[in-house]
């Protein structure tokens, strides 16, 4: 991971521990976002300049997953900072797909049609 | 009117009168000061046997005394709280009237006193309590006339009330058929309510959190809510209270917004890939054009080289077959020399020698048709024949120099019909194929050569040509994204990613035909693609 990203990353993680995250990269451009805590309101409103950032370090045809094992909780305003991601990925030529969903995040995503644009791994899949 | 003292005891007799008759009077609501009156055959002047009573405080109407006081002539005005007056009118008190009085008074004041307080301490109660009453009214009206639903829940979280919003928003007919019910059977997932009851454990109090509630008939609500703790005087945690708001209308704004975005996005998409895909092709086209000036170029003095070639061997044809020609002694210029045998050596090393030139020749031939086949530019009114098989042929003499240090390509053409489409496209389709198969098992830097093994045959409608090879075969878990655009497994400036995107749309989209892979990690790939023998005519083909 780039150093001022992993640093950035760090920094917005010590202020705002109701939801964290962790990057990494697994391969030529695969970045592997692992999210912890709730997408609340608050919380996803937050994250998403970080999100952003993140978004700018990968390269075309290069790929971001976001590991949801441990998002208990998701709102309208969480779903909607996804479908943001996942437009500005495309626009971007990025790949974009979400790992190991847990299944009340996943109702609520299906009840928002958020599943109608992208395929949801489940987390008992 | 003769003056008439009455004994000291009657005094006394009717101060307790008096005392008994305010004592049980529970329904007079006198202010907080009364005066007792004593008149009549006293024919008393007022005697205040208290130094702090204010002419002020007493009450306009006394009340009145029965029994034994009356019968002694006497009544009583009022009474003031642990004071009391008494009026005699036309004399004075005597010394021992007024020290009777005075014990009297510091006799009463107490008892007085008391019963007023109690009086005073049940008035007060009982405004409290109105005003409570009233509150509660309020409180209720105001509940009651709320558009969001408002209600409360003990430690346990079932509901203990719920107003008519409330009940109206979850499509039931009366409170009742909630209360007692545990909140989070009312919740799309009941781990979010959980989830709140946590927040609220820390915060004691929780702002617009949304959460999803369910109707009487299953569907859902999209609620915001704002909750906080109840505690009793001593502080105990009793239970919550909350006020939801329905946002459905806006959850449903926000989500057609959403979907115009993923419109857009998608849209944005395309024409990016279109771009890109121009790019490429374009690149392709220019190298396809250049590969197409160089075979020329390479023609023509090919042409000359081989006709060379083949009167330099004529010649030499003429040249054996006069050295082996017998003159008219019957002997041959060999004999004569004794070089005989040397001279038909070197002749039988040119053969060999001619033999290779002419294989070596006609393969550069080969190569140089089949590039200037492969990168001519196709017009696009301009449908060509195709025999599947020789551009098979023609794919692997291209692709060879990839080849030939990796796998052994073994090839089953089969009896199949001709069909109609653009050659270099289809060439191009072949040779990504065999190029990806050749790169793969070369990736496996194993010891001995791969195996690509190519066939064609006829399947009803479709030509049919698998291209199966022994490399390292592809993850499943990026199987279902080998065709998108740029998507590749190789290295920076390895792989554009484009290759197996543009055979998709050639075969796909421009033939009306299938191209499907099957890969097993660890054991190899085929692609298969099927090409119609009499395609559906389409735009640009």
């Amino acid at each position: 991971v780039n150093p001022e990203l992993y640093a950035a990353v760090a920094r917005y993680n010590d202020s705002h521990p109701e939801l964290t995250l962790g990057v990494s990269v697994v391969g030529n451009g695969q970045y592997v976002v692992t999210v912890s805590g709730s997408l609340d309101i608050e919380t996803s409103t937050q994250v998403k300049p970080l999100l952003d950032d993140i978004v700018k370090h990968i390269p075309v045809a290069g790929h971001l997953t976001l590991d949801l094992e441990h998002v208990g909780y998701i709102s309208s305003t969480g779903v909607g900072l996804l479908t943001t991601l996942l437009s500005q990925t495309r626009k971007e030529l990025i790949g974009f797909s979400l790992t190991r969903v847990q299944n009340p995040v996943i109702k609520v995503m299906e009840l928002l049609g958020f599943s109608s644009f992208i395929d949801l791994e489940a987390l008992d899949a | 009117m003769p003056e008439r003292q009455a004994p000291p005891h009657e005094f006394l007799k009717v101060a307790l009168d008096v005392m008994k008759v305010l004592a049980n009077d529970e329904s007079r609501k006198a202010d907080s000061v009364a005066m007792a009156t004593i008149a009549g055959h006293f024919n008393a002047t007022t005697a205040v046997i208290s130094k702090r009573v204010r002419r002020r405080d007493l009450p306009d109407q006394g009340i009145s005394v029965s029994g034994d006081s009356m019968a002694a002539g006497m009544s009583v005005g009022a009474v003031c709280t642990g004071y009391l007056v008494l009026n005699r009118p036309g004399s004075t008190w005597s010394a021992e009237e007024g020290g009777i009085l005075l014990g009297f008074a510091e006799l009463l004041a107490p008892v007085i006193a008391s019963r007023e307080g109690k009086r005073r301490k049940l008035s007060a109660q009982k405004k409290r309590l109105a005003s409570l009453l009233l509150q509660e009214r309020r409180l209720v009206d105001l509940t009651n006339g709320s558009p969001e639903m408002i209600y409360t829940t003990g430690v346990d979280d079932s509901i203990t009330s719920i107003n008519d919003a409330g009940v109206h928003l979850l499509g039931y007919d009366t409170p009742q058929e909630l209360i007692g019910r545990q909140f989070s059977g009312l919740a799309l997932n009941h781990e979010d309510r959980d989830y709140l009851l946590q927040r609220l454990e820390l915060k004691h109090k929780v702002a617009n959190y949304e959460i999803i509630l369910l109707k009487k008939d299953g569907s859902p609500v999209f609620c915001l809510e704002s909750t906080s703790e109840m505690k009793n005087e001593t502080g105990r945690f009793i239970g919550l209270q909350g006020i939801v708001k329905n946002i459905t209308d806006r959850i449903e704004s926000e989500r057609a917004l959403w979907e115009s975005n993923m419109d857009l996005a998608s849209l944005n998409q395309k024409l990016r890939m279109t771009q890109e895909k121009m790019v490429q092709q374009e690149k392709l086209a220019s190298i396809g054009l250049l590969a197409a000036g160089i075979a020329h170029e390479i023609n023509n003095p090919l042409g000359f080289l081989k006709s060379n070639f083949e009167t330099t061997r004529l010649i030499l044809q003429d040249f054996q077959q006069f050295l082996e020609s017998p003159h008219s002694s019957g002997t041959t210029v060999l004999d004569v020399n004794g070089t005989g045998a040397a001279f038909l050596e070197a002749f039988s090393d040119l053969d060999e020698i001619f033999r290779e030139s002419e294989d070596g020749f006609n393969r550069i031939i080969r190569i140089v048709r089949d590039l200037k086949s492969f990168s001519q530019t196709h017009q696009v009114d301009v449908i060509d024949d195709i025999d599947l098989n020789h551009e098979v042929e023609s794919a692997i003499m291209i692709a060879w120099n990839e080849i030939k240090y990796v796998a052994v390509v073994h090839t089953a053409p089969g009896i199949i019909p001709g069909i109609k489409g653009h050659k270099g496209e289809l060439g191009q389709v072949i040779l990504n194929m065999l190029i990806n198969a050749a790169h793969a098992i070369s990736s496996q830097k194993r010891p001995e050569k791969g195996t690509i093994e190519i066939q064609t045959l006829h399947t009803d409608a479709f030509v049919r040509l698998i291209i199966l090879d022994d490399g390292p075969g592809i993850p499943k878990d990026v199987q279902s994204r080998i065709f998108d655009p740029f998507f590749t497994t190789k290295e920076p400036g390895e792989g554009t990613g484009l290759g197996l995107s543009i055979s998709y749309d050639i075969i796909v989209n421009k033939y009306g035909g299938h191209l499907e892979v099957a890969s097993e990690p660890g054991s190899g790939t085929q692609f298969t693609i099927d090409l119609p023998i009499h395609p559906v005519s389409r735009p640009g083909f």
